[in-house]
């Protein structure tokens, strides 16, 4: 630590140069840092998972195990509640949210708090994967690196996404697919300043993890010849993939809703729902924890059960992973959703067996494959992400064909029925997703303080027209606030068109107030108010500037055409790079 | 380089509000240090040209400032000089020994285009505005380069039959010449400020001194500047 104050400094002159030089290379090295930072982080709750596993496996098959899963997220909902004061959730929705709106400000107990809570879920037996919470520390200790070192928060976001990328490539092993990841669903944009630092920091997350863990891929590499015929059986697939998709997504947010109509408290929820699941993995044991166990055994074709049992499980999956996460556990949705899409593989595999005997198929364990790359790239609308993923965590090449054609479709399928994707759904909802280089990002960015125009000249309402005249000539303003004299209270609103017409006469110059002639249904603009909310209120009452009043004074007009100007300003500084 | 944030947000014209953001976020090559912004010339330059804006410190802002200001009637007419006793018969005579008081003319080029571009305007229609007054003027300005706007006042010795609106003979003319229409219209009004108070008019009617003159200029001057 006393180095890197020192470093912060500046107490070693030829660093500081160094960093001076170009902030690009000073991305890159704290993205190197970062990176193995988070892979550690992946790494401790890898470990701590099988751990934990392992030590409650001697009482799976004891009758009350089912309570198992339900103690261990009411520790972990109370855990997140009572100590760390954080809400319950996945992880990577609170990082979109972190990185739209704060500019990636995360605090420090979030690079820990998902780990445990989410080791506690999974561990005990709940349908999640560890992957949203890695995610979630990978980016809070991004953000907190970034934060030491005082940077921007340009910066900050692309070492949050160093995080992200670091931790998934580590979690994976699947340096690529933490890049991918990183870039199509956390950051948003492709440019070369962000994605260089979050490849290196890939890099240095997936080594970490090989240096302490050795290079072993998820699941065993195994040779899959494949055929037209199966490559063209795939389109079947992503449609199945996709409706699974859908399904998952309404199951999960049925179940939260019902969950949040509940009025007891929130650990004694997690509770419940953990042993719901704990009952369904009773029964169907293959849908406990994090579940890559079973993955494997599909994937090389050793999982021996029919059609219908296969069916089963998938909704057996989706309702326990629905009860896990949606009353309250913490973990993430990536892992379930493999195993949910290699169940679909294997289901899909087994009814186009029976349905045309006689073709000879590609190995089940292969669809099992494209069934996860489809359910991936269908719940996270990420086809990159989903078709990466696979390549790597399989190490094998020869099935991207029927794996794009997959990711692709599915990915479609589902933005139609969801247009948004899980993550991003309840923060769309709340106009709270912004990427770079959108109308609402720049329309977020820009405050009415920013653009209010104060030239305008604010008369007292006891004045007499023949007197505004005079004010008026003086002005290259066309409106005039009136406020009263006393109070420095807003009351209305000239606007030289209305009155054009007495502007002329001087006989109502002695006789006329301005209290008479002002227009007094005024809609006005706080200084707090969203721009995308002014300007949808301009456009519904077809007007070109308004007032803002704060407190009750008049403050300064808002304009379209000073809009334009500053946007224009704001959207070439954001995208120049 | 180091300025306080109010400064730099001057030199860019943008609110401070702005700058402080692009700062935060990174959108601009300037770090705050105890308070300041510091910034390297060259760069800050280098980005606001690639950014549609202009980086102009506050000094040299001032010098570029164009002399645009308003002018006021007691310097245009200081510089255009007042003459008595002029004589002539007809517009074109009068126009002529106007033309040829004016002190700041110095070729004989520029005296004969203005004396032409005055002639024309007096046939679209006497600028003879009433009581005896008269403001000669080019119908579009113009511009002699380094010559601010004047005005030239010219009482004559005699009254004359100027084809006035009011078909009053006039006594007294101000040539009225500008290098912009803008300042045209500002002298203009000012002058016709003058010109609509009764008591101006009987003063010009006693064929004031230049010293007198001036100063009851520059007290309309002040007149017209206070609302």
């Amino acid at each position: 630590m006393k180095f890197f104050q020192a470093l912060k400094a500046g107490r070693f002159p030829s660093w500081r140069l160094f960093f001076h030089f170009d902030d690009r290379l000073l991305l890159i090295s704290i993205g190197a840092l970062v990176g193995s930072c988070s892979g550690l982080a992946a790494l401790a709750l890898n470990r701590g998972l099988i751990t934990l596993f392992e030590l409650l496996s001697h009482y799976r098959h004891l009758w009350w195990a089912f309570v198992l899963p339900g103690i261990g997220a009411a520790l972990s909902s109370l855990f997140l509640e009572k100590i760390m004061k954080e809400g319950a959730g996945h992880g990577v929705p609170e990082v979109l949210y972190s990185v739209s709106r704060y500019g990636g400000l995360m605090r420090f107990r979030s690079s820990f708090s998902r780990l445990i809570s989410s080791c506690l879920t999974i561990g005990s037996g709940g349908s999640a994967g560890p992957e949203a919470p890695v995610v979630m520390s990978g980016a809070a200790i991004g953000s907190n690196i970034a934060q030491f070192f005082s940077l921007n928060d340009r910066q900050r976001v692309a070492l949050v996404g160093c995080g992200t990328a670091g931790a998934v490539a580590a979690i994976f092993n699947a340096p690529i697919a933490g890049l991918v990841f990183t870039i199509e669903v956390i950051i948003g944009e492709w440019t070369a300043l962000n994605i260089v630092p979050i490849a290196v920091a890939s890099v240095f997350g997936a080594q970490v993890c090989r240096l302490l863990q050795g290079n072993q891929i998820a699941f065993t590499h195994l040779k899959f010849n494949i055929d037209p015929v199966d490559t063209l059986a795939c389109i079947g697939l992503a449609v199945a993939t996709a409706v699974v998709s859908i399904l998952l997504t309404r199951a999960l947010r049925l179940s939260h809703q019902r969950a949040h109509h509940i009025k007891l408290p929130i650990w004694v929820k997690a509770a419940m729902g953990g042993c719901v699941v704990g009952g369904i993995g009773f029964f169907f044991p293959d849908v406990l924890g994090e579940g890559y166990h079973t993955i494997g055994s599909m994937v090389e074709g050793t999982f021996s059960n029919g059609l219908l049992f296969v069916a089963v499980l998938v909704f057996a999956k989706i309702i326990a992973t629905a009860f896990t996460l949606g009353w309250g556990g913490s973990g993430g949705i990536f892992a379930p959703c493999l195993v949910i899409g290699s169940f679909t593989g294997l289901m899909y595999h087994r009814f186009i067996d029976i349905l045309w005997p006689g073709v000879t198929w590609v190995n089940e364990g292969c669809f099992a494959l494209l069934g996860m790359a489809g359910l991936i790239s269908g719940i996270l609308q990420a086809p990159l992400t989903g078709m990466f993923l696979i390549v790597e965590i399989t190490g094998g090449y020869e099935v991207i064909l029927p794996l794009i054609l997959v990711s692709a479709i599915s990915t479609t399928l589902c933005h139609s029925f969801e247009p948004a994707s899980f993550y991003m759904k309840e923060l769309v909802e709340k106009g709270h997703f912004l990427r770079p280089r959108t109308d609402a990002r720049v329309l977020a960015d820009l405050s009415v303080e920013e653009l209010v125009e104060k030239d305008c000249i604010v008369v007292p309402k006891d004045m007499k027209l023949g007197d505004f005249v005079k004010i008026m000539q003086k002005s290259h303003r066309n409106f005039f606030p009136v406020e009263d004299e006393h109070t420095g209270e807003f009351l209305g609103l000239i606007h030289l068109d209305d009155i054009r017409e007495y502007l002329f006469d001087p006989f109502l110059y002695e006789t006329v107030f301005l209290e008479q002639i002002m227009d007094t249904q005024v809609e006005t603009v706080g200084l707090d108010d969203d721009l995308s909310v002014v300007l949808d209120r301009m456009d519904a009452a077809n007007l070109f500037s308004m007032p803002v009043v704060a407190s009750n004074r008049f403050v300064g007009m808002i304009s379209k055409a000073t809009l334009l100007d500053k946007y224009r300003n704001e959207l070439i500084v954001q995208t120049h790079h | 380089m180091k300025l306080t944030l109010k400064e730099l947000a001057a030199a860019l014209s943008i609110p401070p509000g702005t700058v402080e953001r692009w700062i935060r976020q990174g959108n601009i090559p300037v770090r705050i240090k105890e308070g300041a912004c510091v910034f390297s010339f060259q760069s800050l330059q280098k980005w606001a040209r690639e950014n549609n804006l202009t980086y102009q410190p506050a000094g040299a802002k001032n010098s570029a400032m164009p002399a645009d200001g308003p002018d006021t009637l007691a310097a245009a007419m200081e510089r255009g000089g007042v003459y008595y006793k002029i004589t002539g018969e007809s517009v074109p005579e009068i126009l002529r020994a106007g033309v040829d008081r004016i002190p700041l003319l110095e070729t004989q080029g520029q005296r004969e285009t203005l004396y032409e571009s005055l002639l024309a305007r007096e046939e679209l229609m006497s600028t003879g505005i009433g009581k005896g007054v008269a403001i000669p003027h080019p119908r579009t300005p113009l511009d002699y380069g380094e010559i601010p706007a004047f005005i030239t006042t010219c009482f004559l010795k005699n009254p004359a039959d100027y084809k006035a609106v009011d078909r009053q003979p006039v006594f007294v003319l101000f040539f009225l010449v500008c290098p912009s229409s803008k300042r045209h219209l500002q002298l203009l009004a000012r002058l016709s400020f003058c010109l609509r108070d009764e008591a101006f008019i009987e003063f010009l009617h006693h064929t004031p001194d230049q010293a007198d003159f001036l100063a009851k200029i520059a007290e309309l001057d002040q007149r017209f500047d206070t609302p």
